[in-house]
């Protein structure tokens, strides 16, 4: 198992796998951690409706064919798919977390490579003022 | 040592305490979450602050002993009243009640004139509600007051409970003005105040940061702030910092809604911060702090003081500081345009002074776990829904304290349950999905990393007693966990009551239910009572701390 | 109902060869399909699930969100500056709702 994928906090390895068979055919053991894949998530959310995501792919224009975003512990897993056909490898998007979970930046190479990196948010039902 | 013990005794001749001799170039007079408390009041503190283990015994978790012994203080002193619990009825009878707009403004003019003007007047936030004359007039109230007082700037957080659209009505009369560097509109991430501004201080320049609370979305229903980000964003802050380094400003103050640990933490993570002034915690500082080589300065809660600091300034920063915490004591001069117009909110809404009930026992708020005014709450909330097995109450900081021998109004509900959102709900809930609640709230208020804290003190619990274990990881804190005395079922519905959170929505709610207010439900059970005598009934067991009330037995 | 956007070029005018931010913020609910209302009935799904971005007529981004995607919605995108002309993007959600906006990219 790499590195990459243990000890994150609201890993569900089952319900991403479930997330990755359904988008890419593919599961979390052809997923290679990668660290040209730059996924930036806030440690903690503001609002699990509301989370800024954000990746960079520090990889030539040409190679990186799509971007993915996974959540493990959302209902559908799957975020979002980003075909880029002339921009450059980078995508930001706001998304809603169900819980606190690992988030996932899956990158489709022009070579049949996925890529991956992986971030944690912690989601609370809050406190008070 | 010496210096403490000379504050102290300083601190014991109120007239050396308000007339200071001149210091320094330059001076800032600073109060913070005042929560809508126009008149003089009581506030105890907090007998039991419990940290995360690595953040034991620092600044923003010393209650009661601890408090006195960092700062130096006497028991029995008039520090020793303002910033701990400790004889508290005693204590209050000898210094009287504390606070009040009339009084605070009046003590804000004194300083300026005393400084030749050359005073900036900065308010920490938490101002605007959660309070009777504040929600009367959806904050106008604390408005027109910031603008007799002179306010120069201001940061928010509770303020959003008001409403955006209502915060937004309320700036355009608002003569201070808001910084923050951490609010951002969701459209394009535009920010939507200034996220500082800069003031000529003599021969040097001063530059005010704002930042808004970070987690107001997580704090309170998300519709209230709807379009708005904020978050820590230590980054853009440290950006900021370098931005007015470079534009060659002497002092960079920090005006922070963080609260006492995360400003801490921010102090130590982000480089050429002079000063911080810290908001939210409701700490007191009677003696300044030192995080490297930024000083921070809390500004205390419920108009109870008025802090004072001297900046010496010099190129590229502060030289030297002097802090003193002022009590705004009835002793106090008031002012007469401030006075009329808390009278005037008064006048125009007289059910909240009418008499309810006589108070028999100490009544307070603030406590990591548990309070006998929370008591009086899920108290009344049971006498009208017998069927309920468990209450909760929410951990606020804000709130007031009654004397054994004063009298319940509706004024003084308010100033503990007083808020936007205060509608009682019945809910039904799985025990696994309480616990695992418990076990949230837990992982919020214990967090070691103050990054990862969100919010007040620990929901409050009736009908349901737990074993706390803060040191536990998360998900493990909370345990041995009963309703009415027997073992929480994780399978079985449990039918809950919960005002001023959010709860009900992650339960099923009762149908045929209207909620209501909680002040209402305090109120009838109050009348009906005619007197008010809670001993304190404690219902947490907490392990690998001291945890004590006062006049309680757990 | 159309669905209305909003773009924004970032720096507003970049000069050649330079990388600039494309964004698009979309009015629209983004229904999970999982959220309750105030009486605790079930929201039904309604997101948008495709937004394509063209640069004088040329697809250069497709984009098919899940029911996960945050409420008014931003998109992000990065692109070289070469020389000046029309973006068009078009969006479509679950219920079949289109919206179309334009922008020029003017270089410095
Ligand atoms: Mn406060
Ligand atoms: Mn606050």
């Amino acid at each position: 198992m790499p590195a990459l994928a243990q000890g994150l906090e609201g890993e569900d390895l089952a319900n991403l796998e479930k997330g990755l068979q359904a988008a890419l055919g593919k599961g979390f053991k052809d997923l290679t951690p990668s660290d040209a894949v730059k996924l930036t998530m806030p440690a903690i959310a503001e609002s699990g409706a509301n989370v800024p995501a954000e990746v960079e792919v520090a990889l030539p224009q040409g190679q990186v064919k799509a971007i993915h975003l996974f959540a493990d512990k959302n209902p559908t897993p799957h975020l979002v798919a980003v075909q880029l056909m002339g921009g450059l490898p980078y995508y930001a998007s706001r998304v809603r977390l169900a819980e606190t979970t690992a988030v996932r930046a899956v990158v489709e190479t022009a070579d049949g490579k996925l890529l991956l990196a992986s971030a944690s948010t912690r989601v609370t039902v809050g406190g008070c003022g | 040592v010496t210096g403490r013990k000379a504050l102290a005794q300083a601190l014991e001749r109120p007239e050396a305490l308000y007339e200071l001799p001149p210091y320094g170039d330059y001076t800032l007079l600073y109060y913070a979450d005042l929560h809508g408390q126009l008149r003089p009041h009581y506030y105890m503190e907090p007998p039991n602050l419990l940290a995360p283990r690595p953040l034991m015994g620092r600044p923003g978790y010393l209650a009661g002993e601890s408090f006195l012994r960092y700062y130096g203080l006497e028991r029995g002193s008039l520090m020793a009243y303002i910033g701990t619990y400790l004889d508290f009825p005693t204590l209050a009878r000898r210094f009287g009640p504390v606070g009040g707009a009339a009084r605070l403004t009046a003590l804000i003019k004194a300083q300026k004139e005393q400084v030749g003007g050359k005073a900036l007047v900065l308010d920490g936030g938490d101002t605007w509600t959660n309070s009777g004359p504040s929600l009367r007039t959806r904050g106008e109230a604390m408005v027109d007051w910031m603008n007799l007082t002179g306010v120069d700037h201001m940061v928010y957080h509770w303020e959003y409970t008001l409403g955006r659209a209502r915060v937004e009505e309320l700036e355009k009369k608002l003569s201070a003005q808001v910084l923050s560097y951490n609010t951002t509109d969701d459209l394009f991430g535009d920010p939507v105040y200034p996220a500082y501004a800069v003031h000529p201080a003599g021969r040097y320049t001063l530059a005010v940061i704002g930042l808004t609370y970070p987690y107001v979305k997580v704090s309170h229903p998300e519709e209230f702030s709807e379009g708005l980000s904020f978050g820590v964003r230590e980054k853009e802050l440290q950006k900021v910092v370098d931005e007015l380094r470079a534009k060659g400003v002497d002092a960079v103050v920090l005006l922070s809604h963080g609260g006492l640990p995360l400003d801490t933490a921010l102090a130590q993570r982000v480089r050429g911060i002079d000063l911080i002034l810290s908001a939210h915690t409701h700490d007191l500082t009677p003696v300044p702090l030192r995080v490297g080589r930024t000083f921070l300065v809390a500004g205390g809660s419920a108009g109870k003081v008025l802090v004072r600091v001297d900046l010496r300034l010099k190129k590229g920063g502060i030289a030297s500081l002097r802090a003193r915490t002022l009590p705004v004591l009835e002793s106090l001069p008031e002012d007469p345009a401030a006075k009329a117009l808390v009278e005037e909110v008064y006048r125009q809404n007289p059910d909240l002074l009418e008499p309810i009930a006589r108070v028999e026992s100490l009544l307070y708020k603030r406590d990591t776990l548990y309070s006998t005014l929370d008591e009086l709450a899920c108290r009344a909330i049971e006498a009208a829904h017998p069927e309920v097995e468990v209450v909760f109450s929410p951990g606020t900081r804000w709130g007031t304290t009654l004397l054994p021998g004063g009298v319940l109004t509706l004024d003084r509900v308010l100033a503990y349950t007083g808020s936007t959102y205060p509608e009682v709900y019945l809910f039904r809930m799985r025990g696994e999905r309480l616990k695992a609640t418990l076990e949230d709230i837990a992982a919020n208020v214990f967090a070691p990393d103050p990054f990862f804290q969100q919010g007040g003190d620990m929901s409050r619990t009736y009908g349901l007693t737990y074993t706390l274990d803060p040191d536990a990881p998360s998900g493990s804190r909370i345990l041995d966990v009963r309703v009415r005395g027997r073992p929480l079922e994780p399978d079985r519905e449990y039918l809950v009551a919960a005002y001023g959170g959010r709860l009900q929505r992650a339960g099923v709610l009762v149908e045929g239910h209207t909620p209501r207010p909680v002040h209402e439900y305090i109120l009838a059970f109050a009348k009906k009572e005619g007197r008010i005598d809670l001993k304190p009934r404690p219902n947490v067991r907490v392990l690998g701390r001291n945890y004590r009330i006062p006049g309680g037995e757990a | 109902m159309a669905i209305r956007m909003l773009i924004r070029f970032t720096p507003a005018k970049p000069k050649a060869g330079e990388e600039y931010k494309f964004q698009v913020v979309a009015q629209h609910p983004m229904e999970p399909g999982t959220r309750k209302d105030a009486e605790g009935k079930l929201i039904p799904a309604n997101y948008i699930n495709l937004l394509e971005v063209y640069f004088e007529g040329q697809k250069v981004a497709e984009i098919r969100p899940g029911p996960s995607t945050s409420a008014n919605p931003l998109f992000a995108l990065k692109f070289k500056a070469e020389k000046p002309g029309s973006f068009t993007v078009k969006a479509k959600d679950i219920n079949g709702d289109t919206g179309e906006a334009q922008a020029k990219l003017e270089l410095a």
